[in-house]
């Protein structure tokens, strides 16, 4: 088995929440890109049951009590009104979140593809390498549902069956607070399968920077699920760390963009809780595309060997003024049978 | 506020208020010194004092048909209860009784029975139970092993099962016992049983949650002679109870470390050498007695004293809801004072409030002097408010104004709904009674006609509770389209008039069985008296065969002479035998009380073109001459007289009146100004219009809201956004 070898042990390691922060900031387009395709496709599902709604609100008094606040019943009366008598039925909730999760599948990757090379994190290099890696990214997405659900669905039934235990017992705020720990500790167990499979798709991108003896890119994402795990598991504490602190970080500018959202319904002017409201999502797109970069720099001090010979980059970097990782990046096992699979003479594509 | 003092004056009230309490705690004191029987308790009914209410004198306020002794044993560790029942009924119906109803409620919670059938499928007000699977927890029954009769013998045997709604011959809800001999009229006749309860995990307002136990319709409970016939329907998924005015003699030993709350006023507390108590409580002028015990409610009382006296407020709350004590009697106290003020006094020495178990399916619930409220531990809105009023309310619609809850539930939800909105919102503002947050409100009666749009015209109001469509349609319509169409009535009428109604229906109809001709006759009369609506009085009779509105009438008949107490003399409500005939309320009644037509006016179009249309724009606009015209539109079958507002965009405004019979009408004028806005029922009295939004017109555009609303999907679809891509 390869472990780090002498060469990349020079390599200085890179402290992941400032150098995630650099590799995020070098690749701030798509951060901006994908808060943009987030702000346009609610945007274009929006319009239509704004149509609706101003169509209902706009000439009518009754309104009025939306203006200068915000009466539940007056809401409640259009939208019972407006469900029964718009032509064609409400507008789809869930059409958006289909389109934005497609374009999603496309930046996450290009984006990862710009820490990884170094690259700048141009529309076009986003798209290209999202699309290059689309399928790729798709059967990690897929693995994600599957142990997702085989470790999560039990616990969660677990979590229920003790819930219900201490509702048995316990009522009140103590109940509560049991609770909540208890969809906690789901929530770590959610984080750590998130991390490892971010980690997953960082290997990935990694090792399909390299290009194989046919001329195409490597594409085993099995390859990667190890490397992954051994990298996870010997970083845990400061890879979760830093996951945690930036996902608690993005939904606490999420929490407070959204309470000032729903303390300013009152007032007659909605733009300051569109401008705050979007911030808070700049912000939580921001620390999620921070906790890749991290992760890049986690995989970066913990390179992949590379399993083609003789291997060479797949993408000439560019000036950044992030560090590139090495061109040949040495060392760490790359799969159980790493040593034979790396000698693998025709490694099948797209394959786990 | 209209106060009533109808007994004496009012600075009289606190001397004699301060000696009734101190002959309640005089009671309680004797209670507490030993075993207490039914001859004990019936030793202290001395003439010119009640046990359980302030009526002067110690008059009976109701016909009381039955007299219930109730001694139950109950099984905390079993769910369960072994009970003994003494039931002695009255026959005053006038014709000799060979068979008598028991309503067995308990038998409803069982898969077979038409009540978890109808929730199945329907839907229920609590509980849905829409699993294949019947949880074995959740089967509950009652089983009379005995029934004997004084006198008769043994009539186990003659025991059977009826079902007179459905023909479901495993609903076992209703048994009927047939007398080898009738029981003649004015004769008595004592039933003695022996029961036992197996209570349900909580379902339907009843059963017990952890250590929780809720004792509702735990006891065989005899049907109600009305109109000539037995009333004892089946238990149905949304329906509630109908039963005679009783005394209730009841003792319940159980474990001591429990705390109970009972209907009627304690009576004493024995502890028993075996680590239990018997606690003993008397009820009078009640149609029903339930009970709850939990250890872990802690106390809270007050005392309120209102036009008949005091009334003690006493509150159970448990102890995960450090709050909720004080919270719900506080509340209870103020709804209190604004029923006295409004529709009458409240005649009970005592009014208890339960807070059942949090994750139960008790929930609110009504029962005679007790109710069960409804909150939790973080509970910032004023949803314990709009419970504890709502059940309290029902302590007159459905307490004392005894109505049959399955024939004619709007007579007691939808009333009951109706003063909910108008007490709440003198309470906490019409605008904020349901909550009241610095970014958001919402008015109780808004929550009534949302309740009402969600299903406005499936069924009538007057339509069995069993019959409806579905329960929402039942909810939707019972207590949302009930509410609202009574606070359209209100604006009609006037508040002043619909209050002065409410309050003549109440003292008139209280401790009887009215029906929904006896209530409607009452607005009628009152509002015709006040010159609120117009018709004529016709005088009749009750042999006539018109309602029997101006006697008091227990079982919905005409009583005889002297077997009533005289209230309505004592109270103020003077007999009579004029029925309001032909008033102009009637058509309103017909289409919003028996009919399901929807309401909906609209401005249709609003346009301001100048006369001269045909020469150039003038930049002088002041003394442009406008053709200003307002199409109105009856877009619904219901027809009712309009008034619309149109306001010119000079400051002034005219108001116009339409009967509203046409599809649509115009108005046009004249003007040396355009058209602002024109508005139908400007003064927002018709809540049971269906679509408030095209009841007006503004040519001043607003888009704030469309954009606000708009500004929150757009966040949800981002916040879903984001969720999705966790999984990338």
């Amino acid at each position: 088995m390869a472990t780090s070898t002498a060469p990349f042990a020079t390599i200085r390691q890179r402290n992941l929440l400032s150098g995630g922060l650099a590799l995020t900031l070098a690749a701030v387009p798509a951060v901006l890109w994908t808060y943009l395709f987030s702000l346009v496709a609610g945007l274009l599902f929006s319009a239509r049951f704004f149509g609706q709604w101003d169509a209902l609100l706009s000439h009518s008094l009754a309104a009025q009590s939306l203006t200068s606040a915000f009466d539940i019943g007056t809401l409640g009366s259009g939208y019972l009104r407006l469900s029964e008598h718009v032509p064609g039925g409400n507008p789809p909730f869930f059409g958006g979140a289909l389109v934005f999760a497609v374009v999603y599948f496309l930046l996450v990757p290009g984006t990862l593809f710009c820490y990884a090379a170094p690259a700048p994190a141009r529309l076009s290099t986003l798209f290209a390498q999202g699309v290059a890696h689309f399928w790729r990214f798709v059967r990690i997405t897929l693995l994600t549902l599957i142990v997702g659900g085989v470790l999560l669905g039990p616990m969660s039934a677990l979590n229920g069956y003790v819930a219900a235990r201490i509702d048995d017992h316990i009522v009140g705020r103590p109940a509560f607070v049991l609770d909540c720990i208890g969809y906690v500790i789901l929530f770590l167990a959610a984080s750590l399968v998130r991390l490892y499979f971010d980690l997953v798709e960082v290997y990935t991108v990694q090792l399909g920077l390299h290009v194989l003896p046919g001329g195409r890119s490597d594409r085993r994402v099995r390859l990667t699920l190890r490397p992954a795990w051994r990298t996870m598991t010997r970083f845990l504490g400061s890879a979760w760390l830093s996951f945690l602190l930036l996902s608690i970080l993005g939904a606490l500018a999420m929490a407070i963009a959204t309470r000032f959202t729903v303390d300013s319904l009152a007032q007659p002017r909605v733009w300051p809780a569109f401008v705050v409201f979007q911030m808070g999502m700049l912000v939580m797109i921001f620390t999620r595309f921070w906790q890749r970069g991290a992760e890049t720099v986690l995989a970066r001090n913990q390179p992949l060997a590379s399993p083609a010979s003789p291997a060479r980059s797949a993408y000439v970097p560019r000036s950044t003024g992030v560090a590139a990782p090495p061109a040949v990046p040495e060392a760490v096992e790359v799969a159980p049978s790493a040593a034979p699979g790396m000698a693998d003479p025709a490694p099948r594509e797209d394959s786990l | 506020m209209r106060p009533y003092n109808p007994l004496m004056p009012r600075p009289l009230l606190f001397p004699l208020a301060a000696a009734a309490l101190f002959a309640l705690e005089a009671v309680a004191t004797r209670a507490q010194s030993g075993p207490l029987t039914v001859a004990s308790t019936n030793s202290l009914r001395s003439p010119g004092y009640s046990i359980a209410t302030n009526s002067p004198n110690g008059q009976p306020l109701s016909t009381r048909v039955v007299a219930y002794t109730l001694d139950a044993k109950i099984d905390t560790d079993q769910k369960s209860l072994d009970g003994t029942e003494a039931l002695t009924y009255k026959n005053l119906t006038g014709q000799p009784l060979t068979r008598f109803p028991f309503h067995l409620y308990l038998n409803a919670f069982r898969p077979e029975s038409t009540f978890t059938s109808e929730t199945h499928f329907g839907g229920g007000i609590r509980d849905n139970e829409t699993e294949d699977d019947y949880p074995k927890e959740k089967v509950g029954g009652i089983t009379i092993t005995q029934i004997t009769a004084d006198n008769v013998g043994d009539l186990t045997g003659q025991m059977h099962y009826i079902a007179p709604d459905d023909g479901n011959a495993q609903d076992h809800t209703v048994a009927e016992l047939a007398l080898p001999q009738p029981l003649a009229p004015g004769d008595s006749i004592t039933f003695r049983i022996r029961f036992h309860d197996q209570f349900p995990l909580s379902i339907a307002r009843n059963g017990w949650k952890r250590d929780f136990i809720m004792g509702g319709q735990w006891y065989p409970k005899l049907g109600v002679f009305w109109h000539g016939a037995w009333n004892c329907h089946q238990y149905h998924s949304t329906t509630e109870f109908f039963s005679d005015f009783a005394t209730f003699n009841v003792h319940l030993t159980l474990p001591r470390r429990y705390v109970v709350g009972a209907s009627g006023v304690p009576t004493g507390e024995i502890q028993n050498g075996d680590g239990t108590k018997t606690l003993s409580f008397y009820g009078e002028d009640i149609g029903d007695f339930a009970w709850a015990a939990s250890p872990h409610f802690y106390v809270t009382d007050g005392t309120y004293v209102g036009s008949m006296g005091p009334v003690k407020v006493h509150v159970l709350a448990l102890a995960a809801h450090p709050d909720a004590g004080p919270r719900y009697l506080k509340v209870t106290t103020q709804t209190l004072q604004k029923f006295n003020d409004w529709y009458g006094p409240y005649p009970y020495k005592i009014i208890t409030v339960i807070d059942p178990e949090p994750g139960s399916e008790i929930g609110g619930m009504e029962y005679p002097t007790l109710f069960t409220g409804g909150t939790s531990w973080f509970e910032p809105t004023h949803l314990t408010e709009v419970v504890t009023e709502h059940e309290f309310g029902h302590q007159y619609w459905y307490g004392m104004v005894a109505t049959n809850e399955f024939e004619d539930a709007w007579l007691d939800e939808g009333i009951n709904s109706y003063t909910e909105v108008n007490v709440l919102g003198s309470l906490l503002g019409p605008k904020t009674s349901g909550f009241d947050f610095r970014w958001a409100n919402l008015g109780d009666a808004s929550n009534e006609r949302l309740e009402y749009l969600s299903a406005p015209d499936l069924d009538p109001v007057t339509r069995w509770a069993f019959k409806f469509r579905n329960s929402s349609s039942y909810g939707g319509v019972t207590y949302g389209k009930s509410a609202t169409l009574l606070a359209t009535l209100e604006g009609i009428v006037g508040p002043d008039t619909m209050r002065e109604a409410m309050h003549t229906y109440f003292m008139r109809y209280r401790f009887t069985h009215p029906t929904t001709e006896d209530f409607l006759r009452t607005i009628e009369e009152v509002a015709i008296a006040r010159g609120r609506a117009t018709g004529t009085f016709t005088p009749t009779t009750p042999s006539s065969g018109a309602p029997t509105l101006y006697l008091p009438a227990a079982n919905g008949t005409a009583a005889p002479a002297g077997t009533l107490p005289n209230l309505t003399s004592s109270l103020g409500a003077a007999p009579t035998t004029l029925v309001p005939t032909g008033s102009s309320l009637r058509p309103y009644f017909n289409q919003a009380v028996y009919g399901t037509a929807v309401l909906d006016y609209a401005v249709d179009s609003v346009s301001s073109d100048r006369v001269q249309w045909w020469l150039p724009e003038p930049k002088d606009t002041k003394n442009t001459q406008y053709r200003d015209t307002v199409v109105l539109r009856r877009r619904g079958e219901f027809l009712l007289p309009v008034t619309v507002e149109v306001v010119f965009e000079d400051g002034s405004r005219v108001r116009e009146h339409w009967d509203g019979v046409d599809r649509w009408t115009r108005f046009t004028y004249i003007r040396n100004s355009k058209i602002r806005s024109a508005e139908v029922d400007p003064d927002h009295t018709v809540l049971l219009d269906r679509d408030l939004f095209n009841n007006s017109y503004t040519t001043d555009e607003n888009h704030v809201p469309a954009h606000k609303v708009a500004n929150l999907w757009l966040d949800a679809q981002q916040l879903l956004f984001q969720l999705t891509s966790w999984l990338v």
